[in-house]
């Protein structure tokens, strides 16, 4: 997966590239809006992540080129402006995500994931890690061959970490995907949610699939694979 | 410099000035008039009066001759009266320095006998009336007809004088009244002086100053008051916005100092990896709290101003109370607390907004509420509003912590027992902010054990 970041700030641009290149993705970097419409144009990228005040094109004369030239794929855009208008407008141009700043990096590679994912994957009906196996179908949920029984709230949250396994996901993004709460609401209920799953998931095995990964979020992976 | 259009006192003056001419103009008219009428009328009178008088010689006299010196003896001692004599079309008698201009006499004779005229010779102005003598003699020859003129120049003379007068009066009187009602507006004025001297030295640094209001006339005082209830309102939101200014100062300081710290102190020497390890978390942690109150902070400034356009659905409070509840529920399982909701009812408005409005008072009662209680929300209808309230059972609200709760950055729990549980203090700045923008309220009741909070939105007439 190709990734081009169009991003004027050195400090973010360079953490950014190191941070998306180890979590696997190939990343190429463009510091002015001249620049990163040269490359987007010429090379083929998977997405795009655009900053909007840039020297040069900014963000969204960038995005309309590209559109104008019929080139379709993803962009994201990165703003210090949190404006409605800004959002707006990215969006009409043809953005496919708008993040703002500051944003934490699991959030970011969350989003990402998700664009890259988007029409590309079908969802399948059951999924296994370790001896953990589920059908979202019928809802059933068994670990070593013994049935759990969880709420809806939880087997949604089991849903989200197992659809998306091995991605650190951040609590915003469970609290919106689970909770549909799309703002950060001062309390510890995600803590409380993974805490009660992983009772009924983890506790019974000594295999633990659900992870907490300090500063960023929670991940559901099998310890033994790499 | 005023500008003539707004200008008080030009306006002022305009008016005195307008009302004494119109007044003064009028009452020299009259005056005129009547005098001038006056005249005339002393004039025919003292004219028929001589008709009279010439009639009654005549009727002693039988012939012309014998009526001619009777007449101008009689007459010769009348100052300012003439008289011409005729027999038939033929004058018989003329005083000195009478001219009668045909046209008049013929007037006087044929057409209007008895009726006053007036006509003017040798610059002067006469006036006058034709008379038919009777003579005591033989009636066989023409008739006789006396015309008797009087000068009125001397009228003329002292209604010229009179009107001068008058006039010169009323021109002088008028610019008078103008000066007058100059002078009365400045001293009218006066009063508003110290309101603009006052004015003029307020400045952000004194808005505790007021106008003083003892020394103002009556007419002045509602406007004073406005404008100092004005200066109160504005010392207020400033006094408000430094105190902003300096919490937010001191909230990004401890964050800021603690990484500060944290990582000078762990590059002061070579250490584990994991102490490393643990010092990044540590500062991740800050930095979250940091971003976190950023966003809130930004939130509530757009909310505040209005830039944050709410984008108006039908929003089912049961229904939206309900999904928070299952949000807030593990959250109030720790706790041994229950969330029971009960009531529906629809409001319009942002949904987003409203369920963040209500999410902040939930987890602020589910925090608060004592263990093993239960927290209630309520939806309910009134004629003009509905409301939704969030009932904890905890300790009362002192009326102190109660008159600062919705301040930015207040935390009643000052010395913060659930650090990471506590927000930034913004949540029910937010709350109201939120329901301003609904054009509705939040309000609080506290005692017996109870704490109430309630979002009221008002229907639309």
């Amino acid at each position: 997966m190709r990734l081009l970041i169009v991003e004027d700030e050195r400090k973010t641009r360079e953490y950014l590239q190191q941070g998306l290149s180890e979590a696997g993705f190939v990343v190429d970097t463009a510091a002015g809006g001249d620049e990163g419409l040269s490359l987007a144009s010429t090379q083929a990228y998977d997405l795009l992540i655009l900053d909007i005040m840039l020297p040069g094109l900014n963000g969204f004369e960038i995005l309309k080129s590209l559109r104008d030239r019929g080139n379709t794929t993803p962009v994201l855009f990165l703003s210090a402006r949190d404006l409605v208008e800004d959002r707006v407008r990215g969006l009409e141009l043809g953005a496919d995500d708008y993040l703002v700043k500051p944003f934490s990096f699991s959030e970011l590679l969350a989003r990402v994931r998700t664009l890259l994912r988007r029409g590309r994957t079908i969802d399948s009906n059951v999924a296994e890690v370790a001896d953990l196996q589920v059908d979202f179908f019928k809802r059933r949920v068994t670990r070593g061959g013994l049935r759990i029984d969880l709420t809806a709230k939880e087997f949604a949250l089991l849903e989200l970490l197992l659809r998306r396994k091995t991605e650190v996901l951040p609590r915003s993004l469970i609290a919106s995907q689970v909770w549909d709460m799309n703002f950060d609401s001062d309390t510890n209920v995600v803590e409380v949610a993974i805490r009660r799953l992983r009772s009924k998931i983890d506790d019974p095995s000594p295999v633990k699939l659900i992870k907490t990964v300090r500063g960023m979020g929670y991940v559901l992976q099998d310890p033994n694979e790499p | 410099m005023m500008s003539w259009r707004h200008s008080l006192t030009v306006r002022l003056v305009s008016l005195f000035a307008l009302v004494t001419a119109a007044l003064l103009v009028g009452l020299a008219t009259i005056t005129l008039v009547a005098t001038d009428r006056h005249f005339l009328e002393l004039d025919e009178s003292y004219l028929l009066d001589k008709g009279v008088l010439v009639r009654e010689i005549g009727r002693h006299a039988t012939t012309a001759d014998e009526l001619v010196p009777r007449i101008r003896s009689t007459l010769s001692t009348q100052t300012g009266l003439s008289i011409e004599l005729f027999e038939g079309k033929k004058a018989i008698y003329r005083s000195p320095n009478f001219y009668l201009p045909p046209e008049v006499a013929n007037q006087l004779k044929h057409d209007n006998p008895g009726a006053i005229a007036q006509w003017q010779f040798n610059n002067q102005q006469l006036r006058g009336l034709s008379v038919l003598i009777p003579l005591a003699g033989p009636q066989n020859k023409a008739p006789i007809t006396a015309v008797l003129a009087l000068k009125t120049e001397h009228h003329d003379h002292f209604m010229a004088t009179f009107r001068h007068a008058i006039w010169l009066y009323v021109v002088m009187a008028i610019m008078l009244g103008g000066i007058l009602g100059w002078w009365v507006t400045l001293r009218g004025l006066t009063p508003l002086r110290p309101i603009i001297d006052k004015a003029r030295l307020i400045t952000a640094s004194q808005l505790s100053d007021r106008i003083p209001t003892a020394a103002l006339p009556s007419e002045l005082l509602p406007l004073t008051e406005t404008l100092n209830q004005m200066l109160q309102r504005l010392e207020d939101d400033f006094e408000r916005l430094s105190t902003f200014s300096s919490d937010l100062a001191h909230e990004l300081r401890t964050p800021i100092s603690n990484m500060l710290v944290q990582a000078q102190v762990t590059l002061s020497k070579n250490r584990e990896t994991e102490q490393y390890r643990e010092t990044l978390h540590s500062v991740v942690e800050e930095l979250e709290r940091l971003t976190h109150m950023v966003s809130d902070m930004l939130y509530l400034a757009k909310t505040e101003n209005h830039l944050q356009i709410p984008c108006p659905t039908e929003v089912h409070l049961g229904i939206e109370a309900a999904e928070l509840a299952e949000f807030y529920e593990l959250m109030a399982e720790d706790k041994r607390v229950t969330i029971r909701v009960q009531g529906q009812g629809t409001v319009i408005g942002d949904r987003l907004m409203i369920r963040r409005a209500l999410s902040n008072l939930m987890a602020n009662a589910i925090r608060h509420a004592h263990d093993q209680t239960m927290v209630t929300i309520s939806v309910a209808n009134t004629v003009t509003k509905t409301t939704v309230s969030v009932i904890n059972v905890g300790d009362p609200i002192t009326a102190a912590i109660q008159s600062r709760l919705f301040d930015r950055f207040f935390r009643a729990d000052s010395a913060r027992t659930h650090p990471g549980s506590e927000g930034a203090g913004l949540g029910l700045a937010i709350t109201q902010a939120i329901m301003q923008a609904h054009s509705g309220a939040v309000t609080l009741a506290s005692g017996e054990g109870k704490t109430t909070f309630t979002l009221a939105f008002e229907l639309a007439p």
